[in-house]
């Protein structure tokens, strides 16, 4: 990661909103799906940067983008796919895709099957990651929620 | 004749959640929280699978009554998800009659996407954007982002084509990576493998690996297993595109080392 966290957080800031977009989500949200994004991947990129261990990174980072779109979700009366979605993505292993296709088409198996593993564990990550949040109960999320004045 | 009109509303709530891209989980639970909105327990039972909505009543009017709707061509407008889970929240807590839901059900079916200019330009965000977080160059940003035009424009143009989704995405890989692979003979690419990586991402299953997690968390292991295998699908119809054009620029440029 040669740019500084700050761009990083733009960059996919803006990369995330471009896929509220095309999902079209409303309009009123879709810079809400932008920052589940921005944070997702700064996070991903933090804890991969300091730990060396990039499926720690992919978890975090999408363990921070189901619990910001299950705030988000309560906050704005939504269903929490408009932020999940756009929030996950940029963490979906495409650059894997292209290089286990590069090991494909050059023979070399070893690279072929090291890439693609590296895929399905990135995609099981993410799954086990947002298992994980979206079995945690809905008051958990509801922060800031007014008590109700006792009697 | 009331409780027939609940079971058509429920089943056209379902009918659009489930096509613009609603989870499994969350089409059931509407539509049985609608049915449940009734004066007397109708006993309504829901099952849905990304294919098709099955739903019965059994009431004291009506008897037993049972509507199997089948869905074809799933598209993603989470908008219309929004808009329809709002209207049955409205519904449910007694705001609005049926006529009233019905007329609203019409105007969600009707909510316009964006305009083509608008989701060219995201497009061409992901692309450029993708390729700096990939560490790429400056110049490959901007080549990239031609190659995004390029894939914005094939996605809009193949959207109108009765073809399966993975054909889709299988054209649109092949047309962005001879985008860059142009840019790479013209050699004013600095690193066509970052390009690539980068523009591919509007293409990558996201959509399909959220929803099949949480299909399958809630236990709907028809909808949860068939995301995932959508999702695999979509990966690898992505990354053959890549392998044709590849392969395709090798053989013509003579088996030279890429």
């Amino acid at each position: 990661m040669i740019y500084p966290y700050i761009a990083q957080f733009f960059l996919a800031a803006a990369a995330a909103a471009g896929f509220a977009v095309i999902f079209n989500c409303p309009r009123q949200k879709v810079y809400l799906g932008g920052f589940c994004g921005g944070v997702a991947w700064v996070v991903y990129s933090f804890v991969y940067v300091s730990t060396i261990n990039e499926l720690l990174g992919v978890f975090f980072g999408a363990v921070t983008a189901a619990v910001l779109s299950r705030f988000f979700s309560y906050r704005h009366m939504a269903p929490s796919t408009l932020f999940l979605i756009p929030g996950i993505v940029p963490l979906v292993p495409g650059s894997l895709m292209y290089k286990t296709m590069k090991g494909v088409l050059e023979t070399n198996i070893y690279d072929t099957f090291i890439e693609a593993s590296r895929a399905i564990k990135f995609a099981g990550v993410i799954a086990v990651a947002i298992v994980l949040v979206f079995s945690l109960p809905y008051s958990v999320f509801e922060i800031g929620k007014q008590k109700k004045p006792k009697a | 004749m009331e409780e027939k009109l609940l079971l058509d509303f429920a089943m056209g709530v379902g009918e659009i959640m489930l096509k613009n891209g609603a989870e499994t989980q969350r089409v059931e639970n509407t539509m049985e929280r609608i049915l449940q909105s009734a004066y007397y327990n109708l006993m309504p039972e829901t099952f849905v699978t990304p294919t098709g909505i099955f739903a019965g009543i059994t009431g004291p009017l009506s008897g037993s009554v049972t509507k199997v709707k089948r869905i074809e061509g799933r598209t993603i407008n989470l908008e219309k998800v929004a808009a329809a889970n709002e209207l049955s929240r409205k519904f449910v807590s007694g705001k609005i009659s049926v006529r009233e839901a019905f007329d609203e059900l019409e105007v969600i079916s009707n909510l316009k996407e964006y305009r083509q200019s608008t989701n060219l330009v995201s497009y061409v965000l992901i692309s450029m954007c993708f390729t700096l977080l990939f560490n790429g160059t400056i110049n490959d940003a901007l080549l990239s982002a031609i190659a995004g035009a390029a894939l914005g424009l094939a996605m809009s143009a193949l959207r109108k084509l009765p073809t399966a989704g993975f054909i889709t995405s299988l054209i649109a890989s092949i047309v962005v990576t001879a985008a860059i692979l142009v840019f790479q003979y013209r050699g004013i690419a600095d690193n066509y493998e970052i390009m690539i990586m980068g523009s591919i991402m509007p293409l990558v299953p996201g959509y399909a690996i959220t929803n099949g997690a949480k299909d399958i968390l809630y236990g709907d292991f028809i909808s949860g297993g068939t995301m995932m295998i959508d999702a695999v699908l979509t990966a690898v119809f992505v990354a053959a595109g890549v392998g044709i054009a590849l392969t395709t620029y090798n053989m013509l440029m003579g088996g030279a080392a890429l």
